[in-house]
């Protein structure tokens, strides 16, 4: 990921939180810190029209959860935590969905597969974080990392 | 008179987002039913009256575009307004939806008002 789609995609995912969650943000590798200690849902969701790629999220479950709360409007502890996987499915449905017209124009069509989920532990996300195509930022002081690539 | 929806969509937190949303519009809501596809919204609209139907398009099974392709065959739905609830923010998509007789297309995140104002267009 050059550095201007890594603004971009930066720009993309601050605007999304904040519209879909009510979640602010900060700077792209805030966090260079963190100590990865939490267990984390990983989403990946892919996109083909004018150009294929692969969009990835990873985030701490606890954020997962109250990014769930904040979308519902309920605190985090009534039920927030059944509706975590969901709500980081759809954050990465609505970022790709943005993301790809953000890079390509809105001219085109893009089919985007539905989000697949897993777990990851700290081990694998401190990994992932070394990766050059991942953009690491804090969002309520939790860490977030977001992956693209463009096949063609 | 209040109104019955049927929102469609495979995220259960869109679904229970869009019910809370539809209560907030100040439309008389009737009953709101849900369904995570396609094909289970098509069973749905075979034993329930619904006014309206607010649908995404990217879901497994059977997704949105087959959904309004399926009803537009059937002489009991075909009238039955859609309203595309999507991430898919293509000029040329919108273009096609609407060409198939899609009322509205409504971008998420979306705001009650916006859900207001396309209810209130379609149904008055």
């Amino acid at each position: 990921m050059n550095n201007n789609t890594k603004d971009v995609v930066w720009k993309v995912v601050k605007d999304v939180l904040e519209r879909f969650a009510f979640m602010f943000a900060d700077d792209p590798n805030s966090g260079e810190d963190t100590d990865w200690t939490d267990e984390y849902l990983h989403a990946v969701i892919s996109f083909n029209g004018a150009s294929r790629g692969r969009l990835s999220m990873a985030a701490p479950i606890s954020l997962c959860t109250e990014l769930a709360a904040n979308v519902l409007g309920i605190n985090p502890e009534e039920n927030a935590d059944e509706m975590a996987s969901d709500a980081l499915r759809e954050l990465i449905n609505i970022v790709c969905g943005e993301l790809v017209v953000a890079l390509f124009g809105n001219e085109m069509i893009f089919d985007l597969t539905v989000p697949t989920l897993d777990h990851i532990d700290s081990k694998r996300c401190r990994t992932l974080s070394a990766d050059p195509n991942q953009l690491r930022f804090l969002v309520d002081g939790a860490p977030i990392l977001v992956g693209l690539s463009i096949m063609e | 008179m209040a109104y019955n929806i049927l929102v469609v969509d495979d995220s259960r937190i869109i679904r229970t987002v869009v019910s809370k949303t539809l209560h907030l519009t100040g439309i008389d809501i009737g009953e709101i039913f849900e369904a995570e596809n396609g094909q289970k919204a098509l069973e749905q609209l075979e034993n329930h009256w619904i006014d309206i139907v607010f649908a995404d398009i990217n879901m497994p099974v059977m997704n949105g575009v087959e959904m309004v392709d399926k009803m537009a065959q059937q002489k009991m739905l075909e009238a039955t307004p859609v309203v595309i609830v999507s991430t898919d923010r293509s000029v040329t998509r919108m273009e096609e939806l609407l060409s198939k007789g899609v009322r509205a297309y409504l971008n998420k995140p979306f705001t009650p008002e916006s859900v207001r104002d396309v209810i209130t267009d379609i149904l008055g």
